[in-house]
This record gives structure tokens, sequence and C-alpha cells, in this order.
């Protein structure tokens, strides 16, 4: 991930197009400083992770799944 | 009764007056009403005084309990709801422009279960805007202010909860917490409020902020309190699909004020660095009690906090952005600056960065576990100092420093924040214990003993009285 004020400004302004977000007259400066620290700290999460710590449990069959299927009946 | 003995009756105490017949439902109400009437225009605490709904609800517990109808511990007990828990035909507005008419057709589950319970609902608690946004001076209502000085913050954003259950205006309110919001007033504030396992309290019909962070549960003055409400409040709900199908304990039994052979983790790590010398020596002399009622506490380390602050940090964006991106593209200036702002760094998050947050989740929780091997509860900070004046307090779109709750809201851990002491200016300090999974019980065990050997619950705020 490229890290220069240049690339970072480019970043930022891309996500807020891509999302249809503006920000209000006065503060884009202190937003894009939020988003350069965001940045700084998401990239100290470990991106070498066991392949055990899949996040599986964001679904799992069988617990609602069921449910569904038994009121459609 | 006078109010200000009240307030030093515990909920189950007060049950009891009611069922004798010493003290009735309606007048408990209208002294609470007339209270809230003297002292909360300084305190904003409450954001729809519910007076008829009180009365109503009030007036049906006498008459059921006059006949022997009993319809459990919260039966005549006034609380308040938290102003993003919907109160079926009463205004919900979660603080905001958006939702300024919004009357919502349905209770909430919690309320649902309060009120089936027989309790009486006082009012519709001030908050930060959408649980995020505050404290706001930019939204249509004033921010809660602090009872102990009210040049002071509450903490949020269950803000006018804790003001209100400080104050004494109700034994009981109810808040939600996504990254302290809980724990922060309940600290701030000087009282009891606990976040229960995820999953533990149904969230239906609660506007979501983070849909795996969010939690429910109640503040009180005592430990006790909180443990009676979460009695009422556990427990499986189908339609809320975090839900956890797990058994409700009797919280009461545990608490005898024996906590011999408890063992405790105590964590430093967490206030190692920039936390007010008073906080610090009121989590080590509340620690040194704790040993002397027979606890025994090991030092114990977890994780870095920077790397839960990326994971929470990053699934409260993202999931928070999910939640109002439409209204924040099209409805952006219905929304204070700081809501805005807060919920529109999740359209920083990538989708890679959403499932790492994921996995390090896991590896997060897996840690912490790790801990409870060899220890009950874990000890440990709910703030870093005591509360700071409401204009000093840090309204940005990205904390440098992040709220040190936010930890057990990533990994769904119960954990409760009461009252240990008080600063030199008079503000609370406050300690924070954090438990297994669904055992809220051994929590209340040690809260309840902590409280019972100190005097600080003895203590009240002088408030103002503000009556026209």
């Amino acid at each position: 991930m490229l890290t220069d004020t240049v690339s970072l400004e480019k970043e930022f302004e891309a996500c807020l197009a891509r999302h249809g977000i503006s920000i209000p007259g006065g503060r884009r400066e202190v937003m894009f400083q939020a988003f350069v620290d965001f940045r700084a700290l998401l990239a100290e999460m470990p991106s070498e992770l066991e392949s055990t710590l899949e996040p599986a449990y964001i679904f799992a069959p069988g617990r609602h799944s069921n449910e569904v299927f038994r009121n459609e009946k | 009764m006078k109010n200000n003995e009240l307030e030093n009756l515990t909920i189950a105490e007060v049950g009891r007056e009611l069922r004798s017949g010493h003290l009735s439902p309606v007048e408990l109400t209208q002294s609470y009403l007339e209270r809230i009437k003297r002292y909360d225009a300084s305190l904003h605490s409450v954001v729809l005084l519910t007076e008829e709904r009180a009365l109503e609800d009030a007036r049906r517990a006498e008459s059921e309990l006059a006949r022997g109808q009993d319809r459990g511990p919260m039966h005549g007990i006034p609380y308040g709801l938290k102003d993003i828990i919907n109160s079926k035909g009463i205004r919900t507005t979660c603080q905001s422009r958006l939702l300024l008419d919004n009357v919502p057709g349905q209770d909430a589950e919690v309320a649902r279960r309060l009120h089936e319970g027989g309790g009486v609902l006082l009012g519709k608690m001030t908050t930060h805007e959408f649980a995020i946004g505050g404290p706001s001076f930019d939204l249509p209502f004033p921010p809660a202010r602090n009872p102990w000085n009210k040049d002071h913050f509450t903490g949020g954003s269950s803000s006018g909860s804790g003001a209100a259950v400080a104050a004494g205006f109700m034994p009981l309110a109810l808040g939600t917490d996504t990254g302290g919001s809980i724990r922060l007033p309940a600290a701030y504030c000087g009282i009891a409020g606990i976040k229960p396992t995820y999953g533990r309290v149904s969230r239906r019909g609660v506007a979501p902020l983070s849909f795996s962070l969010d939690h429910i549960g109640p503040l009180a003055w005592r430990v006790e309190d909180c443990a009676l409400a979460l009695q009422v409040l556990a427990g499986y709900d189908a339609s809320d699909p975090g839900s956890a199908d797990q058994e409700v304990p009797n919280y009461q039994v545990q608490m005898t004020g024996d906590i011999r052979g408890l063992k405790i983790g105590y964590l430093r790590q967490f206030h190692d660095e920039g936390a007010d010398p008073e906080m610090v020596a009121g989590m080590d002399a509340a620690i040194e009690k704790l040993v002397e009622l027979g606890a025994e506490v090991s030092e114990v380390t977890l994780p870095s906090m920077r790397l839960f602050q990326a994971v929470q940090q990053t699934i409260l964006s993202a999931e928070a952005f999910s939640i109002h991106a439409q209204h924040l593209r099209e409805r952006p200036e219905q929304y204070c600056r700081n809501s805005f702002e807060r919920m529109g760094m999740g359209c920083f998050v990538t989708g890679e960065d959403v499932i790492n947050a994921q996995r390090v989740r896991r590896q997060l929780t897996a840690a912490v576990d790790a801990v409870f091997k060899d220890v009950d509860i874990i000890a440990c900070a709910s703030v870093l100092a005591p509360a700071s004046r409401i204009e000093d307090v840090e309204v940005v779109p990205f904390r440098s420093q992040p709220p040190v709750t936010a930890p057990f809201n990533a990994t769904g851990h119960p954990a409760l924040s009461l009252c240990c002491g008080y600063s030199q200016a008079g503000l609370p300090l406050s300690l924070q214990l954090v438990g297994h999974y669904f055992d809220e019980a051994t929590l209340f065990r040690a809260g309840y003993a902590y409280e019972q050997a100190t005097d600080w619950r003895l203590r009240r705020p002088k408030l103002e009285n503000t009556e026209i």
C-alpha cells in the first residue's frame, strides 16, 4: 500500500467519491488526517494469519436457516 | 418515604416496601418524577419524560401488587430507556434530526421484558446521536451533564442513563455498549454498569450501530441492582440473530459477600501509560481490598491495545457505515458533525480490512480466553482519568487514544464497571471487571462483595434545584 502523501490523498478522494460522501467545507483536513491515522492503525494488523482463524462464525448454517426453511414450507 | 431515603435502598429493598404496602408504586413514581422536574434542567439526562405512561404503569403495578399478583423483581420499579431503544407508541429519536418524528409500533425486546415485568417507564434518556456522535452541541437536544459536576462529561453514549441513575432520578436505566457506552458513563458518573456477554441480551428493536459489537445492559447505583435487572433482561430471543441460546443462571445466589479463593488477574498494561495517578491509586486500592476479602490476585497481560483498537475500529466503522451509508450520502446535514465524520470513516475500510479484522478478532479472543484458563476475572481500567470538562472531550473522527473498554466489545466477554472511590475534586474513580463468557454471576459476586466492604455507595452528588 502506498503511503506517500500524494498517493494517500488520491486514495482518500477515491474512497469518498466511490461511496458518494461529501466532506463539508473546512473539515477536509481533519478527515484526511483521521484517514491517515486510521490507515496507519490498520497497517499494524498482522497480514499473515493461520488458516484456522477464518471468520467462519459470521454465517452458521443450521442455526437460523432451518427456521427460515420451516417458515417457508 | 422521602426521596433521599429511597435513593439509599436497593431495587430489592424498594420491592419489599412495595409488596408490604409501606410504599405505593404511584407515590414512588411521583417522587421520582418530581425529582426529575426539580433537578434535570441543568443535567439534561431525560430527553422525553413519559409522565402519563409512568403513572399508568405505576397504577397497574399498584393494583396488581395489592391483589397479590407479582410479576417479579422489577414490579413497580421505575426505569429509563436510552433513546435508541424502541418504545411502543413513544417517540424514539436516537437523538437525531433524522428520527424526530419516529414513533415505533413495537417495543424493543428489552422494553417488552421490563414492561411485562411490571416496570414503570419514567422516560427516554439522552444519548449521543445513534450511540456514536457526542458529546455534541449541534443536535436537537443538549448533551447530558455529569451530576457530580455539571461542567464535566458524563461519558457516553448512554450519557443520560448514567447521569439519571447517579442523580437519583431512577434506580435503573438501560444503555447500549459498542465500545464502552455503558461502562464509560458508569465510570464517569460513579455507578455500576454492565456490558453482558454478546448475545446475552436481545438487540431486537434497538437501533444498531455495529451488529457484532452492540450489547445492551443495565446501569444502576449498585452492582446488585444490575444483577437484578439482568435477571429480567437476559435470555434467548429467536428474532435476534446474535442472541445466545444459553440458560440464564440465578445471579443473586452467588452474591454473598464471600470471594475467598476468587482468582483475579490484574491487567496493568491498559493504564500503564497516560493514566491519571488518582485513578491508578483508586484501582490499586480496590485490588488491595479484593485481596483483603480473600481474592487471589496475579498480574496478567494481553495483546497490545493498538491491535484491539484496530480490530474494533475496523469492524465498527464498516458496520456503522453499512447501516447509515444511504443517509450519509443523501442527508448528511441531518447528522451532527461528529456522527457524520465517525461513521464516514467506514468508507476508508476495504473488504480485506474487514475480513482481516474478523480473523485477528478470533486471535485476540483466544488470547483473552488463554488468560481465563488461570483466572476467574480480569480487573483493569474502565477509564484512564476521572471525567474531564465537557468542552475538553476529544470529539474527533478518529481517536488516537481508544477507550480501554473497547477490547471486550471485540471479544464479547462480559464486563462490569463499578465505582472505586472519588478524586480530590470529588469525581468518581472506577474499575472494570471482565469475566468468562456468560459468567456475569462471578462479576456480580466480586462487585457486590467489594461494594459491601466499602462505603462509596453512601456518597451522592449534590444537585442544583433548577425547577421553575
